[in-house]
């Protein structure tokens, strides 16, 4: 079954969109995301000052494998899991946190940001959009089609990139 | 499970690289890596030892395209296929929705491709899924090698039901490389058409 990570569609995504922009302004963090455990992007927001991030994806795909180790390690303690992961190099720091139990938000900074100011309103923000999932989750999905015309249009695509022998 | 982001209007899909150490898993990304046009691919990340051993995971994500609006992503992973990474192994299996088997023709690799495939099945089991539930197919590489093992005795190895798409490969020739994972993706598009 299709089924998003989290809710984020329509006007739940619209505020999260909102209070991801929210978070940078009052962080002074460089970029904010949130990330299915997965490894996918499910949402992402750039301070306006902030240079271009790195590859996404690869960021994405790190920071959940990461994410998974740790609850690994956490459990050969007996702990359900470490709540928070803080990483800190000399100029950029990252901090992620679990996220309605299927997701995490990261949050990125650098020099001109400190840790206690990122976590107090990644903690804020996560409480926020919490509460927004939680308002949206009568919002109807969106629906989408899997008929013959998509799966002609996905058979082209893929002997577009892998060719079409048999 | 598939990740839809109504969003971005993405639906991303995992493909995992499974098999035993050294049977060319990486081997296959890195060809393909190679070789797939710059706008259909991302960067591809490796997390291995001084030794190019994988550490814990290779990962490329490919671009399909674009269907009614809606981008078309694979992420592609591979295991550590040595067997003390069975945890890493464990934790790169989470949100699978479609696996390629790379086993090794190698004469002296047959017992380590067979238990590969039963660690996959227990590591799945773990996740509530069953191997015949989701799209899967084998590669079987290495086929250069002068003292390669039979087709017919690594099928009923690897397949006795002789169920399983199996693709003969070159990897590091980017042989066969693109057949499985084409029909591997065949397979869980169709299996998402099937169940949307």
């Amino acid at each position: 079954m299709l089924e998003p990570s989290l809710a984020l569609y329509g006007e739940t995504f619209d505020k999260v969109d909102a209070l991801l922009q929210d978070l940078l302004s009052k962080s002074h963090a460089r970029y904010a995301l949130i990330i299915d455990l997965k490894g996918f992007v499910l949402a992402h927001q750039k301070a306006l000052w902030a240079p271009k991030p790195p590859s996404l994806d690869s960021l994405a795909t790190l920071v959940a494998s990461n994410y998974s180790a740790n609850l690994a390690i956490a459990k050969l303690f007996g702990e359900g899991g470490f709540k928070e992961m803080v990483q800190q190099g000399d100029d950029i720091g990252l901090y992620a946190q679990e996220l309605a139990e299927k997701a995490l938000l990261i949050t990125v900074f650098d020099n001109s940001s400190a840790l206690g100011r990122v976590k107090l309103f990644s903690k804020k923000a996560v409480e926020a959009i919490q509460v927004a999932l939680s308002e949206g989750k009568n919002e109807p999905a969106p629906v989408m089609s899997f008929d013959d015309d998509w799966r002609d249009s996905t058979q082209a695509l893929l002997d577009g990139l892998f060719g079409s022998e048999k | 499970m598939s990740t839809i982001n109504f969003a971005a209007r993405e639906i991303n899909f995992k493909i995992v690289y499974y098999g035993c150490g050294l049977s060319g898993k990486t081997t296959n990304i890195k060809k393909l890596y190679e070789n797939i046009p710059a706008g259909a691919k991302g960067e591809m990340v490796s997390l291995a030892t001084e030794d190019e051993r994988t550490l814990f995971f290779d990962f490329l994500p490919l671009d399909l395209g674009k269907v009614n609006g809606f981008k078309t992503r694979f992420h592609l992973y591979t295991v550590p296929g040595q067997v003390f990474y069975n945890s890493s192994r464990k934790l790169i299996l989470r949100g699978v929705d479609g696996v390629v088997f790379v086993a090794d023709s190698g004469p002296s690799r047959l017992r380590a491709n067979a238990e590969s495939l039963r660690n996959l099945r227990e590591n799945m089991a773990e996740y509530n899924l069953k191997l015949g539930e989701i799209p899967f197919v084998i590669q079987v590489n290495k086929r250069d090698l002068p003292d390669a093992l039979p087709m017919d005795m690594l099928k009923k190895v690897l397949d006795p039901t002789a169920k399983v798409p199996m693709f003969e490969a070159v990897a590091s020739k980017f042989e066969g490389v693109k057949e499985p994972l084409k029909a591997v993706s065949q397979l869980v598009l169709e299996k998402l058409a099937q169940k949307a």
